[in-house]
Order: structure tokens, then C-alpha cells, then sequence
């Protein structure tokens, strides 16, 4: 799971491991993300391919089950947002270690929010009934969502903001507003059905 | 969205990029500084007797020394603090010790150099104090927008440790510029107003860097 691959002897990666200073600490996942900051996205898919192993492992020992695969998705999408910041000259594996455990304490806060409370019963409500239904189905159904994506699709699809303008007001970027939305619409989807094939 | 094709995703939206590093990150910030000073000097805002001031005012120079190494201590420590792998708390504890030492020094200049039987409320001097600290906060505006800037391109893993110091490191800069406009060197006056202009620009830096800076 957490193995580091051997430097590759081959092609660009080669060329680009060999270029490090005597004694710079490039490893093997270090040379494969020097090479994909050149652009090379045959050693990217390999080096996110074997992050994503060893993401599971790490939040398979940190998380519910259910909440695994979007952690390792929401932080696959972070190293490749934030991959300008590694240093090729410097180990790779506590970067993406730190990485990980940020989006690791930021889920737990968010979970932490997402704690439920229960309602007093002495609410005094009209007969709203289909509507008030639709809008818990609504958020019950969001709040399975992670908070990024969550927060993206409320934002655009119900608030009716631009891309850009909840990237401002959300602080993620475009592309990950894109991301979140279509991972999101399409996690929502599966929930939808999965709950009419139960029905 | 199964994970391999969030990883087909990413593969295609690949582009080359240019690595972030520290000394680029300070060369940004001390061309932005050189020409925040320029600017700030062009509209006339020196101290007319600098040359007068540094020979002759011990505080003076404890003012302009203790700002020097303050700001350089605090840009440090806040573009350090913006690498994923490192926090921010010790260099905070070292800013910190820091000020304790500055406050210290200045307080044995002020016993020391100036013998004034003024009242601590005359020292003061309310109305230039305010235009101080306006001052400060203002010219604490560009770092504070360029550090912000800085973080929200960086990978900070400790928010709030890096706001604050990114706020401290604004402060610092703007309260070096002004030291070159500031008509005062009573090192009461000094620390009342300097102090209190870099707590509210840390303090904004503190409250608002995290809100805008998620990732």
C-alpha cells in the first residue's frame, strides 16, 4: 500500500531524477510528480494511481467507510491543484502527508458540523407538507454529499451563482467548483436511485 | 464518479506549471516593499532630519532597529509557514519573544535616554498617534494583500497560523515604512500606537486570511 517506487530508470523520468543534486532526496513518487509538473501525464496517472492506494489506506484507518472515497478523491483533487507547491529537490511523501491530514481534520470538522440535532415538537407549522418534505429530502440528500461538493451545488444549482462567482464566495477554485458540481450531481443521482430501487 | 475516472480527469486537465519557492516568494515581497518605500518617499512623506535623527536619537534608532529585524523575522516566518509541511507556532513563539525583547529595550531607552517629567497621557500625543496609526494600517495594506495573495496560491496546512503570521509580517512592513515619515521616537509613543496599529492588522489578517484562503 504505502510502498515508494523505485526512481524510474527510463525516458524523461530518468532524465529528470538524474537531474537532481547529488544527494537531493528526489524519491520515486518525488520524480514521478518533478516530471508531471513538466507535463508529463503518463507519469502523473501512474504517480495518482498510487496515491490513491495509499489515500485508502490512510483514511481507512481515520474514517467511516462511506466517507473514504471522497477524501481520497477530494484530496487527489487538492495535489493536483496545489502541485506547483512541491519541491522536486525534497521528499515527496510528507508532502502529500501533510496534504492528506489537512483534508482529513477539514472532513472531521465538517462531519462535526453536520452533527444532527433533534427539533423541539412544539413548532407551530402550516399544511406545507409536499414542500416541506421536498426540502428535506433536499438536504438530506446534500448533506451526503462532502462539504465541497455541498457547497458547490447549493451555490450554483440552487442559489443561482455563476462558476466564478461561488468560487469567490466558497474560496475553491473553478475547476474544483466544476468538479464538485458533476461529482456531486452524479453522487446524487445514484442516491436518488438507489432509494427508488429500495422503494 | 469512480476514482479512475476523477484520475482520467486530471490526467487530461494536466498542464505544465512552475514550482512555487521561498526565494521567489521574498523577491515578490521585497520588490513590492521597494516600491511601496519609493512611492511613499516620492510623495513626500520622509522625516525631514533623518540623518540628524539616526545620529542624534538613540530611540530612533531602536525604533528603525527593532521594526528592521521584526519584519524580517515575521516575512520568514509567514512564507515558511505556507509549505504544507511546516507550522507556523514555533516561528510565532519567536515573534513573540521577539516583541517581549523590543518592548524590553525600548523601555530601558526610554528610562535611560529621555528624562521628561511629562505625564504618560501628554506622551501620548492622541491626535499624531491616530494619524499614525492610520498611517500604518494603510501602508500595511499592499503586504497584507500580496501575502493573502501568496497563501491562497501557496498550500498552507495551519490557516490560522499562517493568517496570523502573515497579518504580524504586514504589520511589521508597514509600521518599517512608516518609521521614515513617523515625527516621533518617544519610545512610550512608539509602543502605544505602533502596537496597537500591528495588532489590528493582525488581527484582520488573523480573522479574515482563513475565511478567503480555503482549500
Amino acid at each position: 500500500m504505502s510502498r515508494i517506487p523505485p526512481v524510474p530508470t527510463e525516458g524523461r523520468f530518468a532524465v529528470l531524477a538524474g537531474s537532481a543534486p547529488e544527494g537531493a532526496p528526489l524519491d520515486g513518487w518525488g520524480a514521478l510528480m518533478a516530471a508531471a509538473q513538466q507535463g508529463n501525464g503518463g507519469a502523473y496517472r501512474r504517480l495518482l494511481m498510487e496515491l490513491n492506494e495509499w489515500l485508502t489506506g490512510f483514511y481507512a484507518r481515520r474514517l467511516p467507510g462511506p466517507a473514504i472515497e471522497d477524501a481520497v478523491q477530494d484530496t487527489l483533487i487538492s495535489i493536483h491543484e496545489k502541485r506547483h507547491t512541491y519541491d522536486p529537490q525534497r521528499p515527496f511523501k510528507p508532502w502529500a502527508a501533510a496534504i492528506a491530514r489537512y483534508k482529513w481534520i477539514d472532513r472531521l470538522r465538517a462531519m462535526r458540523r453536520q452533527a444532527t440535532e433533534p427539533l423541539p415538537e412544539d413548532i407551530a407549522v402550516d399544511d406545507h407538507e409536499a414542500s416541506v418534505a421536498s426540502a428535506v429530502a433536499l438536504r438530506s440528500l446534500l448533506q451526503r454529499l462532502s462539504p465541497g461538493q455541498e457547497e458547490a451545488i447549493r451555490l450554483v444549482k440552487l442559489d443561482g451563482l455563476s462558476v466564478r462567482e461561488a468560487s469567490r464566495q466558497s474560496g475553491q477554485s473553478e475547476s474544483l467548483v466544476k468538479v464538485n458540481i458533476h461529482r456531486g450531481l452524479a453522487r446524487l443521482a445514484r442516491l436518488v436511485q438507489g432509494e427508488f430501487d429500495e422503494d | 464518479m469512480k476514482t479512475d475516472q476523477l484520475v482520467d480527469e486530471l490526467v487530461t486537465d494536466l498542464e505544465p506549471v512552475r514550482t512555487r519557492s521561498l526565494a521567489g516568494d521574498a523577491r515578490l515581497l521585497a520588490l513590492l516593499i521597494a516600491v511601496e518605500f519609493g512611492l511613499y518617499w516620492l510623495l513626500g512623506s520622509g522625516h525631514d532630519h533623518m540623518g540628524e535623527a539616526m545620529v542624534s536619537m538613540p530611540s530612533f534608532l531602536w525604533k528603525l532597529g527593532s521594526l528592521a529585524m521584526l519584519a524580517a523575522v515575521s516575512v520568514v516566518v509567514a512564507l515558511r509557514s505556507l509549505d504544507p509541511t511546516r507550522s507556523p507556532h514555533r516561528g510565532l513563539g519567536a515573534i513573540a519573544a521577539l516583541v517581549a525583547l523590543i518592548l524590553l529595550v525600548g523601555w530601558v531607552v526610554d528610562a535611560t535616554t529621555l528624562h521628561t517629567a511629562q505625564p504618560f497621557w501628554q506622551r501620548l500625543e492622541i491626535a499624531d498617534g491616530v494619524q499614525c496609526m492610520l498611517a500604518i494600517i494603510l501602508l500595511s495594506i499592499p503586504p497584507i494583500v500580496t501575502l493573502g495573495w501568496l497563501m491562497r496560491r501557496a498550500a498552507p496546512t495551519d490557516l490560522r497560523g499562517s493568517a496570523l503570521s502573515i497579518g504580524i509580517a504586514s504589520a511589521a512592513l508597514g509600521s518599517f515604512l512608516f518609521v521614515f515619515a513617523c515625527p516621533h521616537s518617544d519610545p512610550f509613543y512608539v509602543m502605544i500606537w505602533f502596537m496597537l496599529s500591528g495588532a489590528i492588522v493582525a488581527l484582520v489578517g488573523r480573522v479574515m486570511l482563513p475565511l478567503i484562503n480555503r482549500w
